[in-house]
């Protein structure tokens, strides 16, 4: 069964109990696939539109600005979410060591909270609970399907850690609850990697696979040679600006979903294959390559003197005392 | 003639990014982020004539078991050298230089001809050990990292650009888009962004096009997918592969007259290993866990000015 979830500003539910507030933020992904298990279709060009503009605040940023639009790729979701929340709740930063130390603290006192509630409760799908780094203190709570009674349930646990530190609580959706996180990551692996029988490694057959697709359907063939995944997230490379294909899409999630079974929910995340090409940064460079402005280092003069002087003076000097040597010897031989 | 001429052509070894001003003076003490030269040792033993690569020095640590000052060691990515390599420090001067000889490679966990690691990490030991001679210490290391000034920073540069490695740390979900990390390196200085993922996994190639996977890792981005970046420069080039990557604090601050200076501290949390294939100027790079370095190998000891901040100053 494929049901297509609307493409809208996160939904967000603004609470408060007991003088705590409390927001619960849930995702939008473009397609939501449940043949096998769910698999969350992400496409980075099928950009959200905001109508009217929403007020986001980056990282370290104490003011906020407005976004009308936004690419719709999974990451780009995760990061808008964080934003939004900060610019709504007008947290700020600091960038004193001593702060980042009080914030690491509070994480240090809640992080047991979550082992507790694993036993008393059930895992509830939370993937973590933590505290941003925001004045003041934020308290994350990321789940997987929340509901209004998995949200209750923790935020009692939650509400004298809110009170103590005046700190907002934040209900984030996400995919990954932390009872099957190591299994997401296996059935991604399974999907992009192959181990031979020598031992060796390879690219993944369903890799490989959902290649020739998007050559099929984009007549484009990529010689990628580095690449990104996460446990539970599949980034699939598309060509830039392709546009939402939804019969492309459920193939790709069935080729996917062959090679990473069903057991566990995934991401398919579909992205720029020219953005997310990646390769090491400290190899010797092919001198064809002058994409970033590389340039010849010349040898020094040092190098040059002992190229072009030392080391064939040191060569060809004693091989001229030795036929010296030699033609007198000759000489002399001829003399007597 | 000939023969000179194809013999001259290997000096030209090196087809690199220029590095970025401040990063290829000579330190001593050696300190995280500055430009290391590495040379390929012949059969394992005397070294090559030449230089094959270039890259960054990442944090200093010590190695238990070993007496000081014979227990200095300096981390960098294991994909940048392979064990026995020589490294100078910022380079060799000629082909018969070793002024700046700061060590060989000793441990590597990047798995050159494929395979999957934790960690893409290098261990130089910071001594001279010719054959059955014992082993002469090199140079001396401070663990603090170097700053350009005139490189943007998220925030004010520090006073006497460097800062001191207050500790390493482990990446957690908690910092994924809400904290901000610099990156000192030889060919793009100090940059910053923001950690996207801590938990990413790259598959990759080694030098010979062998597949190696490498997990996790940390991606760091100066832009979101909307565009919007803190700047608009490289975050990274080629070459900046061993670059500490850290989270830069303001330690201490003070007013003298008129003007306010500032001292900053480093909690390092990785080692930058791969970047962008496409893209001017690059917007993203991802880095090691620093932290796996001491999980790989127990007995070395990551070193920190702390715990009392005042040295770190």
């Amino acid at each position: 069964m494929i049901s297509t979830i609307l493409i809208n500003p996160i939904n967000i539910k603004a609470n408060s109990s007991d003088e705590i507030v409390y927001e619960v933020v849930k995702k939008n992904p473009n397609l939501e696939i449940t043949v096998c298990n769910e698999t969350y279709v992400y496409w980075q060009f099928n950009y959200r539109i905001f109508d009217p503009p929403v007020a986001v605040r980056g990282p370290g940023l104490n003011e906020s600005t407005y976004i009308d639009k936004m690419p719709g790729d999974y990451l780009s979701e995760k990061g808008f979410i964080v934003d939004m929340l900060a610019a709504k709740y007008d947290l700020k930063h600091s960038n004193w060591y001593h702060y980042y130390l009080f914030i690491d603290s509070i994480n240090k006192e809640i992080k047991p909270l979550q082992d507790k509630i694993f036993k008393e409760k059930g895992e509830l799908g939370i993937n973590w609970i933590g505290v941003w780094y925001t004045i003041p203190p934020s308290i994350v709570v990321t789940m997987y399907k929340i509901t209004n009674e998995k949200v209750n349930i923790v935020l009692e646990y939650l509400k004298p850690y809110a009170k103590k530190y005046n700190a907002v609580v934040f209900f984030i959706e996400d995919y990954f609850p932390a009872s099957i996180y190591e299994k997401q990551g296996e059935a991604v692996r399974r999907f992009y990697n192959k181990w031979l029988p020598s031992g060796s490694l390879e690219w993944g057959d369903g890799w490989k696979e959902y290649l020739k697709l998007v050559e099929e359907y984009y007549n484009l063939t990529m010689n990628i040679k580095g690449w990104v995944y996460a446990p539970g997230i599949a980034n699939l490379p598309i060509p830039p600006n392709a546009t939402f294909n939804k019969e492309f899409v459920e193939k790709a999630v069935s080729i996917l979903r062959r090679y990473a079974g069903c057991e566990v929910p995934l991401v398919a995340n579909f992205v720029d294959y020219l953005e997310g090409q990646v390769e090491p940064y400290g190899l010797p460079k092919n001198p064809s390559d002058t994409l970033r402005n590389t340039k010849l280092e010349t040898p020094s003069l040092l190098d040059l003197i002992t190229l072009f002087m030392i080391i064939p003076v040191a060569i060809l000097l004693p091989i001229i005392l030795v036929l010296r040597k030699a033609n007198n010897n000759k000489k002399r031989k001829n003399f007597n | 003639m000939l023969v000179f001429l194809v013999y001259g052509s290997g000096i030209i070894y090196a087809y690199h990014v220029p590095a970025y001003p401040g990063y290829d003076s000579r330190y001593d003490p050696l300190i995280g982020g500055v430009q290391i030269e590495i040379t390929g040792a012949i059969f394992g033993g005397p070294p090559d004539l030449f230089p094959y690569n270039i890259c960054s020095l990442s944090f200093p640590v010590k190695i238990k078991g070993y007496n000081p000052p014979l227990d200095r060691g300096f981390i960098t990515a294991g994909h940048c050298v392979r064990t026995g390599d020589y490294i100078d420090q910022p380079k060799k001067l000629s082909w018969f230089d070793w002024s700046n000889f700061i060590g060989r490679v000793r441990r590597n966990s990047f798995p050159h001809g494929g395979g999957t690691t934790n960690v893409d990490a290098a261990l130089i030991y910071l001594a001279h050990c010719p054959g059955n001679y014992p082993c002469t210490p090199t140079r001396n290391f401070k663990p603090f990292i170097f700053e350009n000034n005139s490189t943007p920073y998220f925030g004010t540069p520090d006073y006497n650009r460097e800062v001191g490695i207050t500790a390493y740390i482990t990446p957690t979900k908690v910092m994924e888009d809400n904290v901000i990390v610099h990156k000192s390196g030889r060919s793009t200085g100090v940059t910053y962004g923001i950690i996207r993922q801590i938990d990413a996994e790259i598959q990759y190639s080694d030098a010979d096009g062998n597949p190696v996977t490498l997990k996790p890792a940390i991606y760091v981005s100066r832009c979101d997918k909307r565009g919007v970046c803190f700047y608009d420069r490289h975050i990274t080039l080629p070459h900046d592969s061993g670059a500490v990557v850290y989270i830069r604090h303001l330690i201490h601050s003070e007013r003298i007259g008129n003007v306010y200076i500032y001292h900053y501290g480093a909690q390092v949390i990785g080692i930058l290993v791969v970047g962008p294939t496409f893209g001017v100027p690059t917007r993203y790079f991802y880095a090691t866990w620093a932290v796996l370095v001491k999980e790989r190998w127990p007995d070395l000891e990551l070193v920190t000015c702390g715990p009392d901040i005042g040295r770190c100053l």
